[in-house]
């Protein structure tokens, strides 16, 4: 077995659908992902995210078309060789519309549904459910149709329903861009706690660069197609210049760090925040 | 409107009770309804029916709208079959008088009496049905018809499809504010015929765009994967489902059994009063 | 300086058929050539009130005036004229086989002549320079060019008002970037915008004027700096201030001017003089 859960060796990737676009979605792709790592994904829209995220669970090359060469990894596993239901219980993939992912008529017929698709066992699935609606706090919503929830709710379920098939891999492309902050903010929490608590490795692609600097363990930056910077939150935001090259923005808090770069050396601090905490606690500590 | 479907959560018997039985109970119904020409035996279906729903979903049976289609239904059967049925030879005296409309003639004892039957027989079945449907979950209503042989790809559709009613009925709502937003005709017919474009193609866009997402969200959770998912339908058929089944089956032969011996109890050539009408078996 | 009103809203209320009261007691005055945003969580009531400036809605109390008219005595497609709605998703607005076409049916439906129709959809292309694609199907494009043309087809009416929904949503730095200075550009042609956002970094750079609403009613009214210096109001309405007014908080930097720039909060980061 190898040391990482997933693994994508020069992945080059071009739909076969896209007359539009004549270039390739994704360009020499190199990731290793450890278990239990919390992975953000940034880029512009286009850059290559979305296909990076159907790539982790095999929709590509399997289900959408296109010219695939490379090799995906997942737990030493290459992906061309299980099939889309067995990679399931592998790796989640949320997406972002919350509604285009519900089908059931209640919210438990949600949780149940994957599984039962994988003729797992009555009891088993059952128990599966019932630890998942409690994991995500869905007990209230239990007999409700889920086309009668709010957008957050929604998108909870398709996360809930997404973990009843028990992944190691959690991917999600823009779980929030349909919601509002609150939601979003609890969306993020949830996240968070799956990862923090039960160690589950997550790609979380989002636009919240802001949010996501609180929470990820590191970034991987996409444009065009190509990774362009793959580190820890600090070393990523480091690059101005490449995210200004790629008209991307970085937390206004590094910016604002930045800006002041000589006086903020002078501080005694020679690593830019990326937090507004930390950005709060330098400036107090400075007062003091 | 967020849920089409006229099922009403609830505990009764008949919500307990095996979607196949209850099938099997609305088929044996329809085929009694129409075995006698005669009022009673689906009045009595009617009746019983009208029962059991009361039993499984209480005061709500009466806001039911199959409940309200019964009504209207009634009306309309029965009036309408008095005047235009061609059978109808004897005009009915209502206190002395006869009632007649131009071109169809009198009101007959005859249309009356057939306009009841008729009336009687659909509405005891709708009765059935609604007992039917508002007791049984569409999750179980799924199971059933996938437990009696129907593809469980079908099976699903069915219950898609009901989801997404709504949800086109409310875009579609959207998209009519967005283009009167920008200034679409609303005046005349023809404006209305006229607007049918702006609101079509976004319609098909954005569902085809959702089917899409819908179809990779469905692949991700291994829809496909198998015919026999693991049925996650609680219920099991019980003793009172089966005494259930027997007791309408043992009705349905004896039905049978009279039908064939005593024919079908038609009165209708033998009516010339109301009292007629009502009568098992002629003077 | 006197601003001039194009919308007046006196008491104005909603309540919906469910008996839910989705408006409260709404006074405001919506000034010519102001960007003007309106926030507030999901079912605060933002969109039934900007339903009520074209007819889409009509209120159960209280009264609304769009350039000194009576709105309820006016049908919507009337009012189109008036007030220009960029709905949240493009793909329900766009449905022509070109953008051209999706440019002119606005113009077509306020029955200008073939002339007029020519020249107006000739300048709007030129201003949201949109030549390079005019040929093309809407429904083919980005999803960021996509929001372009549905605002350029609503922007070609001529419209008072322009309302836009969530214009931000599913938009990346570029594409956000490209619409604010789009809006600031209308603006100065003369427009006034109401821009309905979660978008909270996106309202601090482009707004003029915020207004915050909470539980159907309108909580507070101000500039940008005005409004994300209240921290009780921001608590109230569950908003998170962008992080530069959060730390011009911390250090009451925040002037009444209209916004608080990076540079400004750098300066005064960098030279000390500030106080905790």
């Amino acid at each position: 077995m190898s040391e990482y859960i997933l693994e994508l060796k020069d992945v080059n990737f071009k739909y076969e659908n896209a007359p539009t676009v004549e270039e390739p979605a994704l360009k020499n792709i190199n990731l290793k992902v450890k278990k239990g790592e919390f992975i953000g994904v940034i880029g512009s829209n286009n850059s290559g995210k979305s296909t990076l995220c159907a790539l982790c669970n095999g929709l590509i090359p399997k289900a959408l078309d296109g010219e695939f060469s490379g090799q995906v990894l997942v737990d030493g596993q290459d992906i061309k060789d299980v099939s889309t239901a067995k990679m399931s219980q592998k790796v989640g993939l949320v997406l972002p519309d919350p509604e285009a992912q519900l089908s059931q008529l209640t919210v438990y017929d949600e949780l149940t549904f994957g599984p039962s698709n994988l003729e797992l066992p009555r009891e088993k699935i059952f128990e599966e459910a019932d630890r998942v609606m409690k994991l995500i706090r869905l007990e209230n919503f239990k007999e409700r149709s889920p086309f009668s929830l709010s957008g957050g709710e929604q998108q909870r379920v398709a996360i809930a329903s997404v973990l009843a098939m028990n992944p190691e891999i959690l991917v999600l492309d823009e779980p929030t861009s349909n919601l509002d902050p609150l939601s979003t903010q609890e969306i993020f929490e949830i996240i968070c706690k799956l990862n923090r608590e039960m160690n589950m490795t997550v790609i979380l692609v989002e636009h919240e660069v802001e949010l996501m600097a609180q929470y990820v363990d590191r970034f991987v930056v996409m444009d065009n197609g190509r990774i362009v910077l793959d580190g820890s939150p600090k070393e990523v935001f480091s690059h101005r210049e490449v995210f200004e090259q790629i008209k991307m923005f970085i937390p206004t808090v590094t910016s604002l760090a930045g800006e002041i770069d000589e006086e903020y050396r002078k501080w005694g601090n020679y690593e830019y925040p990326i937090t507004l905490e930390e950005m709060i606690k330098i400036i107090d500590s400075r007062k003091e | 409107m967020s849920d089409m479907s006229m099922y009403i959560p609830g505990n009764s018997f008949f919500h307990k009770c095996d979607a196949k039985v209850k099938m099997l109970l609305l088929v044996i119904v329809s085929i009694m309804a129409f075995l006698f020409h005669s009022p009673y035996l689906s009045g009595f279906l009617l009746i019983v029916g009208a029962v059991f729903n009361y039993i499984s979903i209480g005061n709500r049976m009466f806001k039911h709208m199959l409940t309200r289609m019964i009504i209207i239904m009634m009306f309309f059967l029965i009036i309408l079959h008095g005047f235009v049925n061609p059978r109808g030879e004897t005009p009915a005296s209502f206190f002395g008088q006869e009632i007649s409309l131009p071109f169809f003639g009198a009101y007959t004892y005859e249309g009356f009496y057939l306009g009841l039957v008729f009336w009687l027989r659909l509405s005891s079945i709708i009765m059935m049905a609604e007992l039917f449907i508002s007791t049984t979950s569409p999750s179980d209503l799924i199971h059933g018809l996938h437990k009696l042989g129907v593809p469980y790809n079908f099976c699903f559709m069915v219950s898609m499809s009901l989801q997404l009613i709504p949800i086109s009925v409310r875009e579609a709502q959207i998209i009519n504010s967005a283009q009167r937003a920008r200034g679409l005709p609303e005046k005349s017919i023809v404006d209305r015929f006229k607007g049918l474009l702006p609101m079509f193609v976004p319609l098909v866009v954005s569902s085809l765009e959702r089917m899409e997402r819908t179809s990779m969200a469905l692949e991700c959770r291994g829809f496909g994967n198998t015919n026999n998912p693991t049925s996650m339908s609680d219920i099991v058929i019980r003793k009172s489902d089966i005494a259930l089944m027997v007791i309408t089956l043992l009705l349905l032969v004896a039905c049978v059994i009279i039908r064939i011996r005593f024919g079908s109890f038609d009165m209708t050539d033998h009516l010339t009063s109301w009292a007629d009408c009502f009568r098992l078996v002629a003077r | 300086m006197n601003k001039e009103v194009v919308a007046h809203i006196e008491n104005l209320e909603h309540t919906y058929s469910s008996g839910h009261k989705a408006l409260i007691d709404i006074n405001l005055d919506i000034y010519k050539q102001e960007i003007t945003a309106i926030i507030g969580q999901n079912g605060s009531g933002k969109t039934t009130l900007s339903k009520h400036f074209n007819g889409l809605l009509r209120p159960t109390a209280g009264k609304i005036f769009v350039n000194g008219k009576d709105v309820a005595s006016r049908r919507v497609s009337e009012m189109a004229r008036e007030v220009g709605y960029v709905f949240q998703n493009p793909n329900y607005q766009l449905f022509c086989p070109t953008v051209l076409e999706e440019i002119r049916f606005g113009l077509k439906n306020l029955k200008l002549s073939d002339e007029e129709i020519k020249a107006r959809s000739r300048e709007v292309i030129e201003e949201f320079d949109l030549r390079g694609m005019v040929k093309k199907q809407p429904v083919t494009l980005s999803s960021g060019s996509k929001k372009i043309v549905a605002l350029a087809s609503v922007y070609a009416m001529d419209p008072e008002i322009l309302f836009l929904d969530e214009p931000t949503t599913g938009q990346d730095q570029y594409g956000k970037t490209k619409l604010g200075l789009l809006s600031r550009k209308m603006k100065q042609l003369g427009k006034t915008i109401i821009i309905i956002s979660h978008d909270m970094d996106f309202v601090a750079e482009y707004a003029d004027r915020v207004i915050v609403m909470n539980e159907s009613r309108v909580i507070l009214d101000g500039t940008p700096a005005d409004v994300f210096s209240n921290e009780e109001v921001m608590k109230t309405a569950h908003i998170m201030p962008p992080q530069i007014y959060a730390i011009g908080n911390h250090i009451h930097a925040v002037s009444s001017e209209t916004r608080l720039s990076v540079m400004e909060l750098a300066k005064v980061l960098a030279e000390g003089d500030y106080c905790l």
